[in-house]
């Protein structure tokens, strides 16, 4: 979700709130995604807990969403009772309604939170606005062409990152402009030599310019670099494809993205070992009491994948503690609240892979972190929801980073959600 | 800037004037055939029916510009009302700038894999093993599972129809 189109949703369920239209119902929501996570969590704001996330693709059966349990349609004993509230946010809202219509479920039951179509008006608008940053761009760097990261995904990149220096080898560009969204991924892009970073302050200025590049692809010398954006279906198809005959999130980027040859592999940056980032981990590692080659990250969130119980990561925390270790929680605010029992630390991305080389152990769920801490030597474990899909793969399958070539001593382990306890021991025996 | 503006305004224009023409709502998908690829233009065809399924929808609408991908749109038969029609390849191009800029209507698919510039269709059949089927039911259709394989018979004699049998595949 844009954020635009995020404070619009928000807008929505606070006055379904304020309606009394979500009191004492059964609420469900549609479809597995970021959005319905956003929305899973904008109804906890307001101490709401979902009862279950709908899903037609019965691989996801019994399977999470920000910790709501995933069901087929068919799931729902009493669908038509008029206690079932259903939310909707796709951009496929119109046949998840007629879906839930024909099972006789009432319209005034179905609640769509996806936004109505800008007018053309309003997106040549849009696109106009897409121009002025573009001109903008062209007055401070030159005639250059423009790469821009459409997403404020670390992981994404991170990965653009480890092809970069290839990429432009060749290409035979010089010079360039390189647009990403919002700080942290201009930290990540930091990692790399990656020079003219430019960084749009929201999504939706990333949007606009896209918008531009829509409208007069002539005109602007943009490359997106993403295999996938937007929710436009027809622009760039690539996305549906995600995971499927082993199109995985490397080969994707490097064929589609930077039409690379099959041998071209990630390359990771060069991290070094004195100097300002290496002087500042040390302050990090003082101010907290941490122990070097002794200290346990944990990193419990992540925005796309993988839910455990809190009670999981404090029994981590306490064992490792009982073994001697420094267990602490990488957390960046009242949303990301520390695991009980571990020390609150935060460190800015461009220096997580010397943190992590320092602290000498990971455990953390699948995230853009793991990417971008990947080429740290250390004791990295990767935890994968086994019954988490990407598009067409598990995600384990899309985003193993052994796999994607980003290292190969990643420890990454499927875990089975009803069986938590099998997880625990596997992370135990690693220590 | 304005050309391309005034490019987009006349591709809305001439899709008010299908909308009309067509009486085109929710319950009717149509389905726009490039031309580009024939076998991909087949297979749209050929799984026009999950496509339907998939909107709840009742009604095809078949537009094309090429007089093969016409022909072939022609014989095909389906379980549900369908209109053919062929189109100026002029317009087809305006819908399809107008579409990319702006997702006017949910249940229009077109099977360019060319255009636009970012489309990389072509290359995914050029380079990786996906087929033409699949880029139809996945990348046209995003049906975002491959559908149960029809009957075989079926399936042959449709394929004769249209001059081609199952075999190695080519690029675009």
């Amino acid at each position: 979700m844009y954020e635009e189109e995020h404070r619009l949703v928000e807008i929505k369920v606070r006055n379904l709130v304020k309606e009394g239209r979500l009191e004492g119902k059964h609420i469900y929501l549609f479809g597995v995604s970021d959005s319905t996570r956003q929305i899973i969590g904008m109804l906890r704001d307001f101490h709401i807990e979902p009862l279950g996330v709908l899903d037609n693709d019965l691989s996801k059966k019994d399977s999470y969403c920000s910790r709501v349990r995933v069901l087929p349609v068919e799931g729902i004993k009493e669908i038509r009772d008029r206690r079932n509230v259903f939310l909707i946010y796709s951009i496929f809202w119109r046949e998840m309604a007629s879906q839930l219509e024909n099972l006789a479920v009432q319209r005034e039951n179905i609640v769509c939170l996806y936004k109505k179509r800008d007018s053309l008006r309003k997106q040549f608008a849009m696109a106009g606005r897409g121009r002025k940053i573009y001109k903008r761009l062209l007055k401070k760097y030159g005639d250059v062409p423009v790469f821009i990261c459409p997403y404020t995904g670390t992981g994404d990149v991170y990965l653009i990152g480890t092809f970069w220096r290839q990429y432009l080898e060749r290409t035979g560009i010089k010079d360039y402009v390189f647009v990403v969204i919002g700080g942290a991924c201009r930290k990540v892009a930091r990692l790399f030599d990656i020079r003219n970073v430019e960084v749009l302050g929201t999504q939706d200025e990333g949007k606009y310019l896209i918008k531009y590049y829509m409208l007069c692809p002539q005109e602007i010398r943009l490359k997106i670099l993403n295999d996938g954006w937007w929710q436009n279906r027809c622009a760039n198809p690539m996305q549906w494809f995600r995971g499927y005959k082993r199109l995985y999130f490397t080969e994707l980027f490097r064929k589609f993205v930077f039409g690379l040859p099959d041998d071209a592999m990630p390359e990771k940056p060069g991290l070094e070992k004195e100097g300002h980032a290496a002087r500042e981990v040390e302050r990090i590692f003082h101010d907290n009491r941490l122990a070097a080659g002794k200290t346990v990250v944990l990193s419990p969130y992540a925005n796309t994948l993988a839910d455990l119980p809190d009670s999981f990561w404090e029994v981590i925390a306490r064992e490792l503690s009982g073994r001697g270790y420094v267990v602490c929680t990488n957390s960046s605010g009242q949303k990301e609240l520390p695991v009980k029992g571990t020390v609150p630390i935060f460190f800015p991305l461009d220096l997580a892979p010397q943190f992590i080389r320092k602290a000498g152990y990971f455990i953390g769920v699948r995230s853009g972190l793991c990417d971008v801490i990947s080429a740290a030597k250390a004791k990295k474990i990767i935890l994968y929801d086994r019954r988490n899909r990407f598009f067409l793969s598990s995600a384990y399958e899309y985003f193993s980073l052994n796999h994607m070539g980003l290292c190969e001593d990643a420890v990454e382990i499927e875990f089975d959600s009803k069986k938590i306890d099998e997880c625990l021991g596997r992370i135990m025996a690693e220590f | 800037m304005i050309r391309e503006i005034c490019s987009v305004t006349y591709g809305r224009l001439i899709w008010q004037k299908y909308k009309r023409r067509f009486c085109l709502d929710e319950h009717t998908v149509v389905l726009v055939l490039a031309g580009e690829n024939r076998k991909v233009d087949y297979y749209a065809l050929a799984h026009l029916e999950d496509y339907v399924k998939r909107k709840v929808a009742s009604r095809g609408v078949i537009l094309a510009a090429d007089k093969r991908a016409l022909g072939q749109a022609r014989k095909m038969k389906f379980p549900f009302d369908t209109e053919v029609c062929r189109v100026k390849e002029n317009e087809v191009l305006r819908l399809h700038d107008y579409y990319c800029f702006e997702e006017y209507f949910d249940n229009i698919v077109f099977t360019f894999i060319r255009r636009p510039e970012a489309n990389m269709l072509w290359k995914l059949l050029r380079e990786t093993e996906v087929n033409e089927e699949e880029v139809a039911c996945l990348g046209c259709y995003c049906l975002r599972r491959m559908p149960e394989k029809k009957q075989d018979a079926r399936e042959n004699g449709r394929q004769e129809a249209y001059g081609y049998q199952k075999g190695p595949r080519h690029g675009a």
